[in-house]
């Protein structure tokens, strides 16, 4: 496994994950009968791959369904259409053991570490526990891999025996990481990891995930909705919205010349915020009003509803993730031309 | 001088002692005036915007100092007068708007209460009509749909919204908005910005916005009050502060804030270390454990002191700091840095 570089293209031919036309749906019952009066879509036909040592980092608002992906992907849920190839074999429906080695493979790190660590369990406990229940090493290996471990997150080994209450917020996501990390995961699928912590710690921490992936050589889907902390991690970025990609790309390609509307708007709302001095806030954004219900989206583009550009054809056809050259794809009929990306800039 | 909030401390009693939350802090806000306060968790920054409409009480903190509201020591009423000032003169609005209002009401009825309460001639038809007014005022599209609705139907950004139409439905002098647009996305996030900006210039409101986001603080901001370890670190005008902070935490939480326009995978500026524990704060300067540019003499502890006119800075070295911290910030290999 080698880890790549940021000028590696992804090799398609041997990806460590592939995810194809991945659909996740919840029944909405009614209140009386429990019968099913609809469903919540919250991803809708979702594809990409991660080679070995890549980080694919997903962004979106809230109620996008990156999280849902995040579940989906490490087989928390079942997904209702669609497959999942983690490793060659096809996991989308794999129980029992074969579902045991993919978790083995495959750990999360979740977004509030004061709720993902037992609050019972020691430090120590807590980084063993996945090597106890994946059966891996003697004793003696798990005890001295726990130390590793500390060194590796920089958690004072003599800390080791207290349980997670004594310990801040950034601590305590390092304890998470150590813990996902032990059972030697090829990937690392990372729910919000920063965005329960402050912005001093978060820095911490979002170092810390850049040396380790250096360091071993792993992959991670990095699930955010800041583009400025998802682009410090991660090789590509993809954009969600509605349950669906609509870009795909490599991240400098794609925060310096989005080709989707939607990236565009996000990148502009983050660029005001981001601008030195005073800024107009008068100025117009290229799309305004709120993300429809993933109960009841649009027809055609999800989101043709805010789109400055829409037009009749984007509601009647759903536009496919297209690859539209640089590595880069692209789910609109109409992808902005290059110079109204990179005039951004 | 609209409000003036001097030698301010509070107090909280906890299991592990006494923790000094906010200590000896002295603000004012002129009117029509956009402050910030920024901080991050702990800082003592929420505390602050509490105490001033006297929302902590004395059975959970210990609170000395004053606030003077236009000429009025305010912080000496007791609580049944309080209520003259709250709503009217000052209100607030919070991080998490679903669950700031009442969930088995319509945002409709919540607003005409809030009228009819403070203005008991108001008639039905006139405080409707004040109610869609103010729904406009806040950007809510179908304002008449939108007051029979209950908040779970609506969006955060909505939700948001409407807890900005009630706080200003009595005309306050002075919002108090703590981390208003935290829990929305960027996008939405902008917009109640715009909002914010927009009501100041319209109907004058002066607003006290507590924040840990500098870009929010930036936006907003016509001054800055940075917080740590339950005291003011850094204050002056928010071009200023910002552009070119004085202090070194100032300057450290600007260089640990992963921005677009930077390099990309290169090693943020992480602060190494934790803000103190506020049980037993350091006798010196706070921020000293984590500083890289702390000396002896930071051991004793020092005053915000005036740099210019309208710029303080509470550390003995706020002149040539920014110097010495470019350049140590950007070594790699930072000797204090957190991950070894």
């Amino acid at each position: 496994m080698t880890p790549t570089t940021d000028n590696t293209l992804p090799v398609a031919a041997t990806p460590l994950l592939k995810v194809e036309d991945l659909e996740m749906k919840f029944p909405l019952h009614s209140a009386l009968l429990r019968r099913t009066i609809g469903w919540i879509q919250a991803v809708r036909g979702v594809s990409f791959s991660i080679s070995p040592g890549e980080s694919l980092g997903i962004v979106g608002e809230s109620g996008c369904g990156k999280s849902t992906l995040a579940e989906t992907v490490v087989r928390l849920t079942t997904p209702t259409g669609g497959s999942i190839v983690f490793n060659g074999r096809d996991v989308t429906a794999a129980a029992g053991g074969d579902l045991r080695r993919l978790r083995r493979d495959v750990q999360m790190v979740f977004q509030d570490p004061f709720q993902s660590l037992n609050p019972r369990m020691t430090v120590r406990q807590l980084i063993r526990e996945p090597m106890q229940v994946h059966r891996i090493g003697t004793v003696e290996e798990q005890q001295s891999r726990v130390a590793e471990l500390c060194d590796a997150v920089g958690i004072d080994r003599r800390l080791i025996d207290r349980r997670p209450t004594t310990f801040s917020g950034g601590q305590r996501q390092r304890i998470a990481i150590a813990r996902a990390l032990a059972p030697k995961p090829k990937l690392l699928v990372l729910d919000e990891p920063v965005s329960a912590l402050d912005t001093s710690v978060q820095a911490q921490i979002l170092n810390l995930l850049n040396e380790l992936r250096a360091r071993m050589g792993i992959s991670y889907i990095f699930i955010g909705h800041d583009l400025a902390v998802v682009r410090q991690v991660c090789d590509r970025i993809g954009v969600m919205y509605l349950g669906k990609l609509v870009e795909l790309g490599e991240s400098e390609t794609l925060l310096e010349a989005p080709r989707h509307p939607y990236t565009q708007t996000l990148l502009s709302a983050v660029k005001a915020l981001e601008a030195d001095g005073s800024i107009d806030l008068t100025e117009n954004l290229p799309s305004s009003g709120e993300v429809p219900s993933p109960k009841n989206p649009p027809s055609g583009c999800g989101f043709r509803t805010r789109c400055a550009y829409a037009t009749d054809e984007c509601a009647s056809d759903s536009p496919e993730l297209l690859d539209i050259g640089s590595l880069q794809e692209v789910a609109c009929h109409f992808p902005l031309k290059l110079t109204d990306g990179s005039s951004r800039k | 001088m609209l409000l003036q909030v001097q030698d301010l401390s509070i107090n909280y009693a906890s299991s592990a002692g006494r923790v000094h939350a906010v200590d000896n802090l002295s603000l004012s806000v002129g009117e029509g005036e956009i402050i910030a306060v920024v901080g991050e968790s702990g800082s003592g920054k929420s505390s602050v915007g509490l105490a001033i409409p006297g929302l902590i009480t004395a059975s959970i903190a210990t609170i000395s100092g004053s606030i003077w509201f236009k000429g009025e020591e305010i912080s000496r009423l007791p609580s049944h007068d309080l209520r003259k000032f709250r709503g009217k003169e000052i209100s607030m609005i919070f991080q998490n708007a679903r669950a700031a209002l009442n969930p088995v009401r319509t945002v409709g009825d919540q607003l005409l209460e809030t009228l009819q309460t403070r203005d008991k001639d108001l008639s039905a038809s006139r405080a409707r009509a004040r109610a869609l007014e103010l729904f406009e005022l806040v950007g809510i599209s179908d304002p008449i749909t939108r007051l029979g609705a209950y908040p779970h139907q609506l969006s955060g950004g909505m939700c948001q919204r409407v807890m900005i139409a009630l706080a200003v439905s009595l005309d306050p002098s002075l919002l108090i908005a703590d981390e208003p647009t935290s829990a929305l996305d960027v996008t939405v996030k902008v917009q109640i910005l715009q909002l914010l900006k927009r009501l100041t210039a319209q109907i004058g409101t002066s607003i006290i916005i507590i924040t840990h986001d500098l870009n929010v603080a930036r936006a907003l901001a016509d001054r800055v009050a940075v917080m740590y370890a339950g005291q003011i670190v850094e204050l002056g005008p928010a071009v200023d502060v910002l552009k070119t902070p004085k202090m070194p935490y100032t300057q450290a939480l600007f260089q640990s804030l992963p921005r677009l326009g930077g390099e990309r995978g290169e090693q943020l500026a992480a602060i190494p270390g934790q803000p103190p524990n506020l049980t037993a704060p350091p006798q010196g300067c706070r921020f000293a454990d984590r500083c890289p540019h702390a000396a002896n003499i930071c051991q004793s502890a020092p005053e915000l002191f005036g740099i210019t006119d309208s710029r303080k800075a509470r550390c003995f070295f706020p002149h040539d700091s920014l110097l010495r911290a470019q350049t140590s910030f950007n070594q790699p290999e930072e000797p204090k840095a957190a991950i070894s």
